[in-house]
């Protein structure tokens, strides 16, 4: 199934891209993107902050299943105001 | 009346002021964010924000929907920049009133430190030698 990915801030400039659309197997969690993420993009691990995880707009921890169409933001630690 | 604005254009602080309280309101608190000149030990030339705006959206409601319950709040504007923001430049401004100022002073307070960690606002701060995402939540 697809689903998109959006990254912001270091994350966007670690990975390169802003927005991806990607296909993974049903029943995937978030973490299994995250890792699958790091293991292409080595770079991905310099990024020390803890990261924050928004699915279809809210924030979800890396336990959460994917559905088909899902947006999967990823970013660092907020910093506006 | 709740409002809230992203924008990329400097903000109209007087015209935000003048647009809150009501005949009730007897505390009108304003909360302004500028962009300062010395950061990390460092001289700051410019400040840039990325937002994701839809989501940024949601949950700045969800804090103005809060503070205006909790604190019976009469009007709420908040309105933040993205992209670029000078030195000087107010990046926010938060604008409230309520009928007594106790409520007022916690609400805004309220406002501008959940908004510093809930909000998908990322602030990038450029010096004459490079530039560094900031997400110290300072």
């Amino acid at each position: 199934m697809k689903i998109t990915i959006k990254t912001f801030a270091t994350v966007k400039d670690l990975l390169g891209f802003d927005e991806k659309e990607i296909t993974i197997p049903e029943g995937s969690r978030v973490e299994d993107i995250i890792q699958k993420i790091r293991e292409e993009n080595p770079s991905f691990n310099e990024i020390k902050d803890s990261l924050l995880i928004a699915v279809n707009e809210e924030y979800c921890s890396s336990k959460t299943i994917l559905n088909k169409n899902d947006i999967l933001a990823i970013f660092p630690p907020v910093s506006g105001g | 009346m709740k409002q809230i604005i992203f924008q990329k254009e400097p903000i109209n602080i007087e015209n935000a002021v003048k647009n809150t309280g009501t005949d009730r309101d007897g505390a009108v608190v304003v909360f302004i964010g500028r962009a300062r000149n010395r950061s990390n030990n460092k001289d700051v030339n410019f400040l840039e924000y990325e937002i994701y705006e839809s989501m940024a959206y949601k949950e700045m409601e969800k804090i103005v929907n809060y503070a205006v319950k909790n604190w019976s709040l009469n009007n709420c504007i908040v309105i933040h920049r993205y992209g670029r923001v000078n030195i000087n430049e107010a990046s926010i401004l938060i604008s409230l009133s309520s009928p007594h100022r106790e409520e007022a002073y916690k609400a805004s307070r309220y406002i501008i430190d959940t908004i510093k960690k809930t909000v998908p606002i990322w602030k990038k701060e450029f010096y004459s030698d490079g530039s560094i995402w900031i997400t110290d939540r300072s």
